[in-house]
């Protein structure tokens, strides 16, 4: 694990889990509706000031905090265009299974790759450690599966070339 | 399978079987599809089901056939070629008995029918060369597809060829240099090996074509010599220059493929994970009134 990974993951999981302390709220504005505050941004009394985890200057975590919702957005590393390009694929993959990930955003915000919203229900449902080690986790092997993606892709490139000129000279 | 097979597998299996299993050979009639937009029109008529009837459609049949292929396709299919089928460019029929080669040696000399086309541009070039001739034209140029071209230029000794590759999407463009990249570099690993260059803009040998760069196309430029082309080395040139687009793009399709399927396994061991904050449902027996365990079905 390099130098700088270890402080960065360590800041976002006790960041989690102090945000991921989430009640049940209905909404200010209309009636019988709850919406989680941290997308309606309606009432600024419910929100928390957002916090910004950066590992380098591409590299970062935003996390809001609203009442009953947090917002998780990520931005990962991409140094070449490779990386940009499988960054993109794999997270547009993810996002459109965003049903079956429940805590997924469908779009990421404005400026990341990607975005969780876990609100209120989610940690009724599931248990807050373990939803904060997914994305712990989720972030380790993201980074983890985009550099190995890029190595194959680049000995395969070297396999084709080879096999291909082999046969001229 | 890494390298492209030159010859037309389809073309090949139906060739191969109508000789070997007479049972097969029944009226058919087949439009099938090949690299580079080529079509084949494949007939067996009822009653002369011993014959098999193919027409090639080749939209630069025209420009080829400057380059010799009309007869260089005269001089290998001569006896079987017949008269044009309309809306097609040559018409061979082949015999399915009598054959005195191995069945497999006689389908692929027909399953190359468009190699052998494709093939001649390099072939008039490859001779030249290596007879010492010079050429009127400097630069040769066949825009086979729609916004893609191969340019040969003839040298001392050496030819280099030149294709204009067109990636639409981003992500192919990508992938591209880096397999492009790759190809320039094999220099080094393999000896003797062809050198490849490529850039966005149009190389020096094709400047007096006037081509302007485009944001989508990409020139790569090829540079055989005459050790390339020699004696048995012309026929493995011949098989691998026109496919050289088709390669490219194939192991780019195969590369997506690839990730994709990475990209599958990965979402679903991140689900499991995600899964693992589920509490596990409470399982609790409920017992009527009398002590019985109930089950609900």
């Amino acid at each position: 694990m390099a130098a700088t990974l270890k402080p960065y993951l360590d800041c976002i999981r006790s960041t989690l889990t102090a945000s991921l302390c989430l009640q049940s709220f209905s909404s200010q504005e209309v009636e019988r509706h709850n919406k989680p505050e941290v997308e309606s941004q309606k009432s600024k009394e419910l929100i928390c000031k957002p916090v910004k985890i950066c590992r380098t200057e591409k590299e970062m975590c935003l996390i809001e905090t609203s009442i009953n919702s947090i917002r998780v957005s990520i931005s990962l590393k991409k140094s070449d265009e490779v990386e940009e390009i499988l960054t993109e694929k794999f997270m547009r993959f993810l996002m459109i299974r965003a049903e079956n990930f429940l805590i997924l955003r469908r779009k990421p915000i404005q400026g990341y790759d990607i975005s969780f919203l876990i609100t209120n229900t989610h940690t009724e449902e599931m248990f807050k450690h373990k939803l904060v080690d997914f994305i712990v986790h989720f972030l380790t092997e993201i980074d983890a599966e985009i550099s190995s993606m890029k190595i194959t892709l680049n000995q395969r490139a070297r396999i084709v070339a080879e096999e291909l000129l082999k046969k001229f000279a | 399978m890494i390298l492209l097979d030159p010859t037309n597998r389809i073309l090949f299996d139906l060739i191969v079987s109508r000789i070997k299993n007479p049972e097969e050979r029944i009226p058919c009639d087949y439009l099938m599809a090949d690299f580079d937009g080529v079509l084949y029109h494949v007939l067996s008529l009822k009653g002369q089901t011993d014959i098999l009837i193919i027409s090639i459609s080749i939209k630069i049949y025209d420009d080829l056939c400057k380059y010799g292929a009309d007869s260089i396709l005269h001089n290998l299919y001569g006896e079987n070629i017949i008269e044009t089928e309309r809306g097609y460019n040559m018409t061979i029929q082949i015999p399915l008995t009598g054959i005195k080669v191995a069945p497999e040696k006689y389908a692929s000399k027909f399953a190359r029918l468009k190699r052998n086309l494709f093939s001649a541009p390099f072939r008039y070039v490859f001779e030249g060369i290596a007879k010492g001739e010079t050429f009127k034209e400097p630069v040769f140029q066949i825009t086979y597809r729609e916004d893609e071209s191969f340019f040969i230029v003839p040298g001392q000794g050496q030819c280099t060829i030149i294709f204009s590759m067109c990636f639409k999407d981003m992500g192919d463009q990508v992938l591209s240099r880096v397999f492009l990249q790759e190809f320039a570099n094999t220099q080094k690993a393999v000896r003797n090996a062809p050198p490849v260059t490529f850039s966005p803009n149009p190389p020096r040998e094709i400047s007096s074509l006037r081509l302007s760069p485009k944001p989508e196309i990409t020139y790569i430029s090829l540079v055989l010599f005459q050790r390339h082309i020699d004696g048995p080395k012309k026929a493995t040139a011949l098989d691998l220059v026109p496919m050289i687009r088709n390669y490219l793009h194939y192991h780019i399709k195969c590369t997506k493929a690839y990730i994709h399927i990475r990209m599958r396994a990965r979402a679903e061991s991140l689900l499991k994970i995600l899964n693992r904050a589920k509490p596990e449902p409470i399982k609790k027996v409920r017992k009527t009134i009398s002590g019985r365990t109930f089950r609900q079905k």
